[in-house]
């Protein structure tokens, strides 16, 4: 029985990590596309 | 399947979801680091007084720039003497509510008239015509100089316009702030100005 519930746990967390992380790295590319509009624009 | 089989299976499954999380929580921690990298990158290149390597603008000698100004001769920078110089470097493509600080540059213009400051506006607008008109309607009384060729903006590396520039009578640097449209913030950077004046003369 620990180890179902072990497993249950491990995919719940490793999802919520994995969703956490695609939010970080879609913010990362916004943030990305901001700077280089600023620096081409002034280049 | 026995109870055994299971039992097994379930702990390799347990094991990958396991390294997996590890291997997650380690691009978490990655991905958290270079976004904060990133603002602090962005933050920097928002401000005007930074330059792109986060060094500071104050305390820099100005450009010493000769432009040929709106219906008028070529104006050299260090030509005009005063105690202190405020230039106005905007286009006319910049956003309507940018452009509403006019108001706040006439101002200027007026008050401190006897305290010799000299404003200077530098517009980049490409067609000159249109910088004339705008001169005409606004009724804009100070030097407007031409740099169609964003010369000051190259080799200043200025990331952003309208800004204005506060300059003493060495040609230094002393401030650089950027759009003011409400009216209560323009008082409030004309009150500055005047306290910054009056506190150096």
């Amino acid at each position: 029985m620990f180890v179902v519930w072990l497993f249950l746990f491990l995919l719940v967390m490793d999802i919520f990590i994995f969703i956490q992380v695609r939010k970080i790295k879609r913010d990362i590319i916004r943030i990305e596309r901001q700077i280089n509009a600023v620096l081409v624009s002034y280049e | 399947m026995n109870k055994r089989t299971i039992l097994i299976v379930m702990g390799c499954a347990c094991a990958i979801l396991g390294s997996w999380g590890l291997f997650l929580l380690k691009e978490r921690t990655d991905s958290l680091r270079s976004i904060s990298n990133l603002r602090n990158y962005a933050n920097i290149l928002n401000n005007p007084i930074l330059k792109p390597d986060g060094t500071s603008m104050l305390g820099q000698p100005f450009i010493d720039f000769t432009l040929s100004e709106i219906g008028g001769d070529p104006l050299r920078l260090s030509d005009v003497r005063s105690f202190y110089k405020i230039l106005v470097l905007f286009d006319l493509d910049d956003c309507n509510s940018c452009l509403l600080e006019y108001r706040m540059w006439s101002e200027i213009t007026r008050r401190f008239k006897s305290e010799d400051v000299a404003v200077i506006g530098i517009c980049t607008t490409l067609n000159r015509e249109r910088i004339i008109n705008f001169k005409q309607t606004r009724n804009i009384t100070f030097p407007i100089v031409w740099d169609p060729d964003r010369m000051i903006t190259k080799e200043m590396k200025f990331r952003t316009s309208p800004l204005r520039i506060l300059l003493n009578d060495a040609d230094v640097i002393e401030d650089i702030s950027l759009t003011v449209s409400t009216p209560d913030n323009q008082r409030d950077y004309v009150d500055y100005l005047e306290k910054k004046i009056k506190k150096a003369s």
